[in-house]
């Protein structure tokens, strides 16, 4: 299998030469532009649009496509979170016959 | 690896300038993202719709709409990105529209003495080692052509495209589950067809 993803890996860099040469067509098309050809910003396109130039959109995608790291981060923060309660629980129970006589004490 | 690093953001800067040139109105350096990217469109375009007039209808239609819309890109992505994304969800529209050619075979040999030429580029390695690398590149490509739609298209973007599953699956429209058993399927057939070889 490894194999198999290097030659995957070497096929990216493959450039399938077209018959005709391509970019003066498209260049040619540009220099062109009738309104007939505008009708192509169809309204999935401009979906297209809004949504690569949204900066929430593509963190939330983000997120969703690394849940496993954001699941990680999470489990530290909670593990983190965790060992400072129970640092914070075991100074105040090293405080509480202070705290005891204090109450008393009032 | 820095180096290779390097020469991607060089590559990055420029399509910036150039974008930003173009959004001014300047022609010329919207020819040279052109120049630059078509192959790479029409490449993309040819695997997935696996019909060249088609590939160039489709790169035609791709700059259509990036002339018409580069105001409109603000970059927050490379400009590679946004133009493979667009032009992933261009053909994946055209095949929506015609389901003829699903199960059609396609001979890239035939495409080959036709005049569609295969070439690799960025590839450092012996003349030796070049050939005989280039040579089972074209035969799994020529395995990966020949394939269901249903494989085909799942592989071609997660593997030569690096898409996500999930983004795979948001564009194809199927769950995440079925787009990962299609390509693992997929990926098993090309290897056991190349085992046979």
């Amino acid at each position: 299998m490894n194999e198999f993803k290097k030659f995957l890996k070497v096929a990216k860099d493959i450039i399938v030469n077209p018959e005709s040469n391509i970019e003066d067509k498209i260049i040619d098309k540009i220099k062109n532009i009738s309104e007939e050809d505008k009708k192509i910003l169809d309204e999935g396109f401009m979906e297209f649009l809004k949504k690569s130039n949204s900066k929430p959109y593509l963190f939330n995608k983000k997120l969703k496509e690394n849940i496993g790291l954001m699941i990680f981060i999470g489990a530290m923060g909670i593990a983190a979170a965790g060992t400072f309660l129970f640092l914070e629980y075991k100074n105040y129970k090293k405080q509480k016959p202070v705290y005891k006589k204090r109450c008393q004490s009032l | 690896m820095t180096i290779e690093k390097n020469s991607e953001k060089n590559k990055q800067t420029n399509d910036e300038i150039l974008v930003a040139k173009s959004k001014n109105g300047d022609k010329a350096a919207f020819e040279e993202l052109v120049r630059k990217y078509s192959k790479y469109v029409y490449t993309t375009a040819f695997f997935m719709v696996r019909n060249t007039q088609e590939a160039e209808d489709i790169s035609q239609e791709v700059f259509v709409k990036v002339y018409l819309s580069i105001d409109g890109f603000r970059g927050l992505s490379a400009f590679k990105t946004w133009l493979r994304k667009l032009t992933v969800n261009t053909c994946i529209d055209k095949l929506r529209l015609r389901m003829k050619t699903a199960n059609k075979k396609i001979s890239l040999d035939s495409m080959v003495e036709d005049g569609t030429e295969i070439l690799l580029y960025e590839f450092n390695q012996s003349v030796e080692k070049f050939f005989q690398d280039k040579e089972t590149v074209k035969e799994i490509l020529k395995i990966i052509v020949n394939l269901d739609e249903s494989y085909r298209i799942p592989l071609i973007l997660r593997d030569l495209q690096d898409y996500s599953y999930i983004e795979i699956a948001e564009i194809l429209k199927k769950p995440v589950g079925t787009i990962k058993t299609n390509i693992h399927r997929a990926r098993k057939i090309i290897k056991k067809l190349m085992d046979d070889k």
